[in-house]
């Protein structure tokens, strides 16, 4: 949004300087390779929108044009036409002094041709971005059925009565089948913008972060943390910020309801003077009032509003969330990972609402659940079941479906071009696993129809057997499998009312036109009856059809954004994507940097295969390395492995990154690399992101953080090293870079790569290197 | 070898993975004791204050499908007819009458005419569980002139049946010659009363007590910061 205002305010200012052929000759000469006489190159990325100083304004007479030769209405209508598709509003400014005929510019006959400069189709045609945007693009009537089915299929994942696990449904798969264009992106979009604005957590597409090694319940749990913390893609407020004012309210409603008729009035510490009073009479006012704030807690209107209507009670938050904590302590009794976990979800959840402690998730997720668990010691895998269990149970409170939404597969499955069998396998297998032990969790599987029944072949019969079990929705039987077919003659016909409403509202007499306005029948039919072509293409042909009645112009294809095939890439373009990702790991790493372990390590993992084999400045290293879940805290327990020749050894790198007290368990977990079977590490280096850059590290440990140090590495070879900022960033930025790299079609060649990471990331590489003068036996 | 059959205790229930105890209601929505009337009964610190004699009701709202009185002190209170469900100026509520009992002569003057006690009421919620409330109250004697003229009467008999075993017994006579002991003996007797205003005070004091000793322990609040030991344990700095 923000970088389409600011496309449009320069091109406003553009067309203001009275050289109103620039953009769009500049544009056309840019596509036709004129790279040397075009003005500036159409966008390709935000940052392109961004004015830089390389953006000069040449003259016209630069240009090797004349005055004369300068149309300027029609100049400007393709100005206008061409950024359209970038901009939400566009206004243009005819007050150019220096322009012949200015004046005439100005005329009703002379602008039409430029505010008409719209196609209808154009939106549509575009492959489908979280851009914020759909609302205006999407036309109910296309994909009506499958979207129609999806939903009810969600919606029968909406418990009315929740009292045991049990009355969940079990886990299922929906998979959507379609060919590129098939429109699965934009059915997508569609359940996400559902029109009766019924409440569901559809858990991203973000295939980011899924790694063969880890487990898939891990995955899910981070997906579905991601998405309790980030916010909602349309109505914008914070998943967990709703969740917890709506269960704090009802913990609230049940704690007041529990207080006795005395305790009401203990509750508000009454002087010793009104004790006196309260001895014979007068406990009714304390009744009453507790009474109304239980009728205003009555659902559904307080949860929003929590703390206003304790405030309007008169009611302290800060003791309201005492009596809450006390009764959760006293109903979920008990070391039982089980009631921890409770406990801390709920307490978090308390303390969000009534308190506005925004850390409050993280302290959920900083918390050690194995410690308190005297019992037995349980598995990771069964904390993390039990972690996503009890997520589970308060959506299902609030009669929230939780649903995973995995699009974008062939970027996942197929990230350089050709199905990769083992991760194929790892993802269907994870599936088909979670749709075994789990209960509750609807999955979409986005896939394009070939890259499906490829992966298909490399799952076991397990796998295939869970995928095909299917959701029983009411009315429309067991939906296993959605097949995107193109639209029909009469939903094509539906599509073009659609898009044309708008102008056909602002034309005299416009209802009257017929509902094919400006196509004509038989093109209607000719393009319902085409074989083979998905809705995209189609769409593509109603917007060319458009342009060729309305503009009457054969050649204006527009948005050049959809370039199928890969591309070769320039230095230039691989910088701009790289600036582009930093920001955007700058960002994340704001917003919940210690939550970044998995991404940090994954970043770190991928950025060594990048780099590695570099025998000139590296010759210690492997290449071989890869992330890896260790020991048993699922929170914090991950590390990068890294082979080193010499020394001989197995070194894992880990990131301290919790705070406060979930600091000595991240801490505690970075040593089971250690003991883990997986890593069989016999070097540990330990990156701290502290501010401090000499010095002794381990002495600026916190008390808790260093006796953990000191008790754990003993007899090790471990080493504790800070990591600036700068770094960090880069490291979170290497996944994001890749993945924006292919989501651009950018093949980048092994060599490229390796000699950008090197360069762009040469102060990450000492932090990895082992210290010879560290030994086995000990700092 | 003969095999035999496992023997497992009979107790012992399917394990089911239920919801957690915290997000369901353990009481119904509001529990209140009025008269036979539907008047509202004072509420004091030790509890709903009930006369003795008197008929009252037990009235709980909610989505509950029954209610019953299972805790009372079996000599004071005496449940009457059965719990129903009626409706008072459009709520729904179920009624549970009782009648308290007036006490013996001897336990009226023994326990000073108050007896804090406690009702436990049992409700079946829609649901099928059963939750149950106490609800504190005091059942005393009205404190009225009666009352006092029969505790002044009683100290005085008292009094008298004291100076005269004295003067029997030590053989004085100054009991019928001087007015003296009589005062005294009157004003003990007056002072009763005063002395038995002081013990239910002292008596309603030290129920109120024991019920806030008791809320401290079932609302016993969480130790403040347990969950920001951040400062003990010294939170990282941030990158």
């Amino acid at each position: 949004m923000t970088s389409r205002v600011r496309m449009f305010v320069i091109a406003a200012a553009v067309l203001a300087t009275g050289l109103h052929i620039t953009l769009a000759d500049a544009a056309r000469d840019a596509k036709a390779g004129d790279g040397g006489k075009s003005l500036f190159a159409p966008p390709k990325t935000a940052r392109d929108y961004w004015p830089t100083r390389d953006w000069k304004v040449k003259k016209p007479e630069e240009l090797g044009m004349s005055s004369a030769k300068l149309k300027a209405v029609e100049d400007y209508a393709e100005s206008a036409r061409l950024l359209s598709p970038y901009a939400d509003y566009l206004v243009v400014n005819v007050s150019s002094p220096n322009t012949p005929g200015l004046r005439d510019l100005q005329s009703v006959e002379s602008l039409r041709p430029i505010l008409c400069a719209y196609n209808p189709f154009d939106d549509v045609a575009r492959p489908q971005h979280d851009d914020g945007r759909f609302s205006q693009v999407h036309v109910p009537a296309v994909l009506r059925a499958p979207r129609e089915q999806l939903l009810a299929a969600i919606d029968a994942y909406r418990v009315r009565r929740f009292s045991a696990l049990v009355d969940l449904p079990a886990s299922r798969v929906i998979k959507v089948l379609g060919h590129r264009g098939a429109g699965k992106t934009h059915l997508y979009e569609a359940v996400l913008h559902r029109e009766d604005g019924a409440p569901q957590l559809l858990i991203s597409r973000d295939t980011e972060n899924f790694d063969e090694g880890m487990p898939f319940e891990e995955y899910m749990f981070q997906l579905l943390m991601a998405a309790l913390n980030g916010q909602h893609p349309v109505y914008g407020y914070r998943f967990f910020d709703v969740l917890a004012a709506q269960v704090t309210r009802r913990l609230l409603l049940h704690t007041v309801r529990e207080l006795g008729p005395t305790d009401r009035m203990f509750v508000q510490c009454p002087s010793r003077w009104r004790q006196f009073r309260l001895l014979w009479r007068g406990g009714e006012e304390s009744r009453d009032r507790f009474d109304t704030f239980a009728a205003e807690l009555q659902p559904p209107a307080a949860a929003a509003e929590l703390r206003r209507v304790c405030e309007r009670q008169q009611m302290s938050p800060e003791l309201l969330a005492d009596l809450v904590l006390a009764r959760l302590s006293r109903l979920e009794p008990g070391d039982s990972t089980q009631s921890c976990i409770r406990r801390e979800l709920y307490g978090a959840m308390i303390r969000a609402a009534l308190l506005q402690d925004r850390d409050a998730l993280q302290g959920f997720l900083e918390a050690d659940y194995q410690a308190g668990s005297r019992a037995r010691v349980l598995h990771r895998a069964d904390v993390v079941r039990q972690l996503l269990h009890a997520v589970r149970e308060v959506c299902a409170l609030v009669q929230l479906p939780v649903v995973y939404v995995f699009d974008n597969m062939e970027g996942l499955l197929a990230p350089a071009g050709y199905l990769q069998p083992r991760r194929a396998a790892a993802f269907l297998e994870g599936l088909a696993q979670a749709v075994d032990h789990t209960r509750g969790f609807l999955f979409l599987v986005l896939f394009e129809q070939g890259l499906y029944s490829q992966a298909l072949m490399h799952a076991g019969t397990f796998a295939r057997s869970r995928l095909d079990l299917g959701v029983h929705v009411p009315g429309h039987c067991r939906v296993a499998e959605l097949e995107l077919q193109p639209p029909t003659r009469a939903e094509l016909s539906d599509l073009v009312q659609g898009r044309m409403a708008g102008l056909r509202s602002q034309l005299p007499g416009g209802n009257s036109v017929p509902a094919h306005f400006p196509f004509a029948p038989q093109f209607l039919e000719e393009l319902g009856q085409l074989s083979g072509m998905p809705i995209r293409g189609r769409i593509e042909r109603l917007r060319d059809e458009y342009n060729r009645i309305v503009f009457g112009r054969c050649d204006l294809v527009a948005a050049p954004v959809d370039v199928p095939g890969p591309n070769e890439v320039t230095r230039e373009e691989l910088e701009r994507i790289w600036e582009d990702a930093l920001l955007e790991a700058g960002r994340s790493l704001e917003v919940a940097w210690t939550d970044q372990q998995v991404n940090l390590t994954r970043g770190l993992s991928q950025l060594l295969q990048a780099a590695l084999p570099w025998p000139e400045y590296l010759p210690q290293l492997d290449a071989a390395c890869q992330a890896l879940p260790i020991g048993d805290n699922p929170r914090h327990g991950f590390a990068t492995l890294v082979r080193c020749t010499q020394p001989p050894a197995r070194v894992a790198i880990g990131f301290l990154l919790a705070t406060g007290a979930g600091m000595p368990l991240d801490m505690r977990a970075k040593f089971a690399a250690f003991s883990d079977e997986k890593t069989r590490a016999n070097w540990l280096i330990i990156l701290w992101p502290t501010g401090k850059s000499g010095g002794d590290l381990v002495a600026a440990l916190p008390t808790k953080t260093r006796e953990v140090w000191e008790e754990c590495c003993q007899q090790r070879a471990v080493c504790l090293r800070a990591v600036d900022r700068v770094s960090l960033r880069k490291i979170r930025a290497l996944p994001l870079f890749l993945e924006n790299a292919r989501k651009q079609d950018i093949s980048l060649s092994d060599d490229l790569l390796r000699s950008f990471v090197r360069e762009r990331c040469v102060e990450v590489f000492p932090l990895v290197i082992p210290d010879p003068q560290v030994t086995e036996h000990g700092n | 070898m003969e095999t035999e059959v496992l023997i497992t205790p009979d107790h012992v229930m399917p394990r089911r993975c239920e919801v957690s105890p915290a997000l369901l209601a353990q009481s119904p929505e509001s529990v209140i004791i009025t008269t036979r009337r539907g008047r509202a009964v004072p509420l004091s610190l030790a509890g709903y204050r009930l006369r003795m004699g008197g008929t009252y009701q037990i009235r709980v709202t909610g989505p509950v499908r029954d209610v019953r009185l299972i805790g009372f002190p079996r000599l004071l209170v005496q449940r009457q007819g059965d719990p129903r469900e009626c409706t008072d100026d459009g709520v729904r509520y179920w009624c549970r009458e009782f009648r308290v009992h007036r006490a013996s002569l001897f336990s009226m003057i023994t326990s000073l005419g108050i007896y804090p006690e406690e009702l436990e009421i049992e409700s079946t919620l829609l649901d099928g569980r059963k939750v149950s409330v106490c609800v504190p109250v005091v059942l005393e004697l009205g404190f009225t002139w009666k009352i006092v003229l029969l505790l002044v009467l009683w100290a005085f008999v008292l009094s008298v049946s004291e100076l005269v075993s004295t003067a029997v017994r030590d053989h004085r006579t100054e009991l019928f010659e001087s007015p003296v002991p009589w005062l005294r003996a009157l004003v003990l007797a007056l002072l009763y009363p005063v002395m038995t205003f002081v013990r239910r005070v002292h008596c309603l004091r030290k129920r109120a007590g024991e019920l806030h000793q008791h809320f401290d322990t079932i609302w016993r609040l969480p130790e403040r910061g347990a969950h920001d030991s951040a400062e003990q344990h010294g939170a990282g700095p941030t990158p």
